[in-house]
């Protein structure tokens, strides 16, 4: 015979746990377009808490808990944005202070109604209402932002604390059934519920503070690029003004000569100023301010390394992209085809840049010899052979970041020794 | 017979270029013919008078209308022609790009890029001269290869999607297509199982779907968009390097 008013009540649970962790990430994630998947995943999550509630769990606790983790991170992994590591850390932190809240729930009741029958399903229900009214809580006070993830170092300690502090709660409930009756385990309890709760704050309070340092570093490589761009005019409207001090002298001269009917001389004088100009002039002249900029501004340091570019620019004036962003994908890689022609001994230092627009998109094209050999990871991304690698994290990675926010493409090839970064942005 | 127009109001440039051409022609055994224009206008009236051009070298800044305008006319009566601007000038807008530009020459012409742009174009050219064939219903069909946008399967047959909005059809396999093309000079792309899509025609694209020069939009399936991206990516290169 089944027992309705059981199974009503257990239904009403379940439909309480959805609610809670539908709420919890929420409040720390972000929603996904609807997915069949997802809510397949919460289906299976409802029929697991239906029988974890009904059968009063004979099962062990880490187990359910484990199962909880892993489905409530599938959900959270089809049907919220966020990063993998942050939805990992803020679940198994909702699952240990919810343990450990059904822990007090259960301790609490132990000691005030032994004997009582009803008390799992009591307990249930008490504990179910804290986390509801703790949940709302939290959602009241927090206000979501897209905060960065912390360094994995940190990362993996702070994750040790919720996991801790459930293996030490396990241990405690465990000498609470086997009929310990004891002040000090409500106080451990206690504590161990305390810290998580610091933790998660601290945690928050920490990846916000890592979203402003990685704000900073973008905002210097700004300041960076509106440099470059004033030193270049700065250093064209010098070198105009030069040119035109030397055109006056030179034209008084080619009119004394002329004056003197010194033909030749003009003439061949005439071809210098020619050829003088092509050379005094800045290398890239595509009309492009930050185009210009930048391979002028990389073109003066590789140059005095022995390295020749080769542009073939056609771009308009203006391009709808970001001056940063183009900063970042034209700045990072030409900085890497610079490092590795500087090494290379037995090819011709030569850098090809090559731009253009088509089809709606910018590509960016850049080619250069190289000899180190190149290391990849096991993705088969490109590892950067530099020496502080670590503090390089504006390489390859950040172009694509660029290229992804235009949706766009970027294409990496080597052959003969030659590598080729082909970077796409829309612009559309 | 190529048919290339020069416009250019300095007849010094004009006669550069068009000598240029001459010798360049002469030399690779091209049959030529190249008219020369003064100024924009007259360009425009004699191609609004059906006059039809494989290639326009166009310069940018002429005295009584800038070339970006006159070649925004031209375009309104020949999509096909290829233009290349000729300019003095260091800036370009965005309204050219918008243009389908082929190439870019700067003043003073440097002569080997100038052969180096002329030889792609003359390739591009003939590659529009090549022709797709099939049989149906026991009768032989030829297309020029240009002139398709896509290829789409429907059951066993294949639908021939044509510029002038007209389509074809004929029995067969869209793999069988799309090895058959892939010897040609035009680049066919498959971007989903029922989909294979003029790489020329394309006027832009997403990582999910390619917009045809029509506004048709068409889905890029998942599994073919590594390959598409970097096969789309290699003729783009191609592009811009002429």
């Amino acid at each position: 015979m089944f027992n309705w008013g059981r199974i009503i009540l257990c239904m009403t649970m379940t439909a309480g746990t959805l609610w809670i962790i539908k709420k919890f990430m929420g409040i720390f994630f972000e929603k996904k377009k609807q997915k069949p998947q997802t809510a397949v995943l919460w289906a299976a999550l409802a029929v697991f808490q239906f029988f974890t509630e009904h059968r009063m769990s004979s099962e062990p606790v880490v187990l359910i808990l484990a199962v909880n983790v892993l489905l409530i991170l599938a959900i959270s992994a089809s049907g919220y944005r966020r990063a993998g590591k942050i939805k990992i850390f803020y679940i198994v932190m909702l699952q240990v202070v919810w343990a450990i809240v059904e822990m007090i729930v259960f301790f609490l009741l132990k000691m005030t109604l032994e004997g009582y029958h009803g008390m799992q399903m009591l307990g249930s229900v008490v504990s179910k209402i804290l986390m509801i009214i703790l949940v709302e809580i939290l959602a009241q006070f927090w206000k979501r932002k897209d905060y960065a993830n912390v360094p994995t170092l940190y990362y993996i300690s702070f994750l040790f604390v919720p996991i801790g502090s459930i293996y030490v709660a396990i241990h405690e409930f465990n000498l609470v059934q086997n009929g310990r009756k004891n002040f000090a385990s409500m106080v451990t309890f206690s504590i161990l519920l305390l810290v998580n709760i610091v933790f998660l704050a601290i945690y928050t309070r920490l990846s916000e503070n890592y979203t402003l340092e990685k704000e900073k570093i973008a905002y210097v490589q700004q300041m960076n690029m509106i440099a470059i761009n004033t030193r270049e005019q700065k250093r064209i409207l010098e070198a105009f003004h030069a040119e035109k001090h030397d055109a006056i002298n030179k034209l008084i001269v080619l009119r004394d000569e002329l004056e003197h009917g010194k033909r030749e001389n003009v003439l061949e004088r005439l071809e210098k100023i020619i050829s003088h100009i092509d050379v005094s002039e800045s290398i890239s002249q595509s009309g492009n301010s930050t185009v210009d900029a930048l391979i002028n501004f990389k073109y003066a340091a590789a140059r005095e390394q022995g390295i020749v570019f080769q542009l073939k620019i056609f771009i308009p004036d203006t391009l709808p992209i970001d001056q940063c962003d183009l900063g970042v994908v034209l700045g990072n890689s030409l900085d890497n085809a610079v490092t590795a022609a500087a090494q290379c001994k037995n090819h011709e230092k030569t850098v090809q840049i090559t731009i253009g627009v088509k089809k709606g998109s910018l590509v960016i094209v850049i080619k250069n010899p190289y000899e180190q050999e190149l290391k990849r990871n096991k993705m088969g991304n490109f590892l950067s052979t530099k020496r502080d690698s670590a503090g390089h994290g504006y390489g390859v990675g950040s172009i694509q970041k660029v290229a992804e926010k235009y949706n766009g493409e970027v294409l990496i090839e080597t052959e003969n020794q030659v590598f080729s970064i082909m970077i796409i942005l829309g612009m559309e | 017979m190529l048919k290339i127009a020069v416009c250019d109001d300095e007849k010094v440039i004009t006669g550069q270029i068009e000598s240029m051409l001459l010798a360049l022609c002469g030399q690779e055994g091209i049959a030529v013919d190249v008219e020369v224009f003064y100024d924009g206008s007259t360009l425009e009236r004699s191609i609004q008078g059906g006059a039809r051009y494989d290639l326009l070298y166009l310069d940018i800044q002429m005295k009584d209308e800038n070339g970006i305008t006159a070649a925004g006319n031209i375009r309104k009566c020949d999509e096909n022609m290829l233009i290349i601007f000729v300019s003095g000038y260091d800036k370009y807008l965005m309204d050219l790009f918008r243009l389908d530009v082929f190439a870019f020459i700067r003043k003073p012409i440097d002569s080997s890029y100038f052969y180096d742009t002329f030889m792609e174009a003359h390739r591009k050219i003939c590659s529009k001269k090549f022709y797709f064939t099939f049989r149906y219903k026991s009768e032989e069909y030829k297309i020029p290869c240009s002139e398709i946008l896509f290829f789409e399967s429907a059951g066993r047959q294949i639908k021939v999607n044509l510029c002038d909005g007209n389509t074809e059809t004929f029995n067969g396999k869209l793999s069988e297509v799309e090895a058959k093309l892939s010897e040609g000079k035009v680049p066919f792309l498959r971007i989903h199982q029922s989909y294979l899509v003029n790489y020329h025609l394309i006027k832009s694209r997403t990582k999910s779907q390619v917009t045809l020069v029509n506004g048709m939009k068409l889905t890029i399936s998942e599994d073919r968009q590594k390959i598409f991206s970097r096969e789309y990516a290699r003729l783009l290169e191609r592009e811009i390097n002429v």
